[in-house]
């Protein structure tokens, strides 16, 4: 099993391998977690939402096209999961309107010494997640803890790719003013 | 410790209520379904679009006041029409953009609201239209001699000019006397249409025959619309999106 792809074991899901689905669990487990700690941080019950996401993987297992990115897909469900868990809990707003993809920016240029003191401080950063906003949050944890490219996260969250640089550069700048505080 | 536990309870937590049936995978079939009904959606509400505009065209060109105001050609108040009509599906175009792109990446039901409202309102727009307000009234003018209940609001509002414009299909012709079915008269049916002494024949009275649309411009006499002014018209499709 370890040598298929997360593609191919869904496949076999799909053809109904419900045991395949366990190897599928392995796979994402740690990610999910992850992303769920880094996303929903200062919310309890993170870890229940990560089952909650591989329930629903499973229940629509059959509506994914295998000849797309599993991982993609998979983190799709778990940001919906997330968002709705955000705003039925009601605690940050989530305003309807975005204007930062109804009134796009030119991306601003990438600054590489910016993100090498983001990322060797990590400890630091997760200590301000919190205060940013969801959707710079969210950009920040798929970009830097994920790894995740421009295209998966556009991919994942379902907007531009260039609303994607637009909100990292943004979630960067917001950010840059909490480590000077 | 606790953080290392929890993965390996998740697996079997999940795989537990997969293998008691608690949760089951959606069958192929439906998913199939679903999408076949998305694009059958999609069909219907571009059908019914297509319909509303060709219908809303077709009104905008014939009864909109900025022909009567301007005097205009029939052919300045088709592109007129079409420009604006073109406008309005714009002005929503933009809006239902500006509700896609603003998404925060999540699922809202509000865009498939404001489709939903759209398409009922639509719907609702040429059912009233092409049911109540004319066969409805239709009907009932024949047997009451006055206007359908569902038609009174619709009467009011285009009262002026039922009584002074008769328009619509011959059915009957006499020596000089034409028998028109006006579809949004409440008068008797067919209305008998007589010229007045003060006739102006824009087109010839031989030009017309039985099945042509007419208009009668004068003044009611008891039963008898007594007609100053009397054209044909040029043959119409209001389903029709071809410019004249």
């Amino acid at each position: 099993m370890n040598n298929f792809s997360d593609e191919q074991v869904a496949r076999q899901v799909q053809g109904g391998d419900i045991e395949a689905f366990g190897s599928l669990i392995e796979r994402f487990e740690a990610k999910m977690s992850r992303y769920s700690k880094r996303f929903l941080i200062g919310y309890e019950d993170s870890q229940d939402l990560v089952q909650n996401v591989f329930l629903k993987a499973y229940q629509h297992i059959n509506s994914f096209n295998s000849s797309l990115s599993f991982n993609s897909w998979i983190y799709r469900i778990a940001h919906n999961e997330f968002i709705n868990f955000i705003k039925k809990k009601g605690k940050e707003p989530m305003p309807f309107f975005d204007g930062d993809s109804i009134f796009p920016h030119p991306i601003s240029r990438e600054d590489p010494h910016k993100d090498l003191m983001i990322m060797q401080d990590s400890r630091q950063l997760e200590e301000n997640l919190h205060k940013l906003q969801p959707k710079y949050r969210e950009v920040l944890v798929l970009y830097f803890f994920e790894e995740m490219s421009y295209e998966e996260i556009s991919d994942i969250l379902k907007v531009p790719v260039s609303t994607v640089g637009v909100r990292l550069s943004r979630a960067k700048a917001e950010l840059s003013k909490l480590y000077k505080l | 410790m606790k953080e290392h536990l929890k993965p390996q309870n998740l697996k079997s937590e999940v795989m537990d209520q997969i293998s008691s049936g608690k949760v089951a995978a959606t069958p192929k079939w439906i998913v199939l379904a679903k999408i076949f009904l998305v694009i059958f959606g999609f069909m219907i509400i571009f059908g019914l679009a297509m319909f509303a505009g060709s219908f809303l065209f077709y009104r905008l060109r014939e009864e909109a006041s900025f022909g009567a105001v301007f005097n205009l050609s029939r052919e300045l108040r088709s592109y007129i029409s079409a420009s604006l009509l073109l406008s309005f599906l714009l002005g929503i175009g933009l809006i239902l953009l500006i509700l896609r792109k603003g998404r925060l990446g999540y699922k809202t039901p509000l865009l498939w609201l404001i489709i939903l409202m759209l398409t009922v309102s639509a719907t609702s727009i040429l059912v009233l239209d092409r049911v109540k307000f004319h066969d409805a009234m239709f009907a009932s003018s024949i047997k009451s001699g006055k206007p359908g209940v569902g038609a009174k609001v619709y009467h009011k509002l285009s009262r002026q000019n039922s009584d002074t414009r008769v328009i619509g299909r011959v059915v009957k012709m006499q020596d000089q006397k034409i028998y028109i079915h006006d579809r949004k008269s409440w008068r008797p049916q067919p209305i008998l249409v007589e010229p007045s002494e003060e006739i102006i024949f824009l087109s010839a009275i031989d030009n017309i025959s039985i099945g042509d649309i007419v208009e009668a411009l004068g003044q009611y006499e008891e039963n008898t619309f007594r007609a100053q002014k009397i054209q044909k018209l040029r043959q119409f499709n209001p389903n029709s999106l071809i410019l004249p």
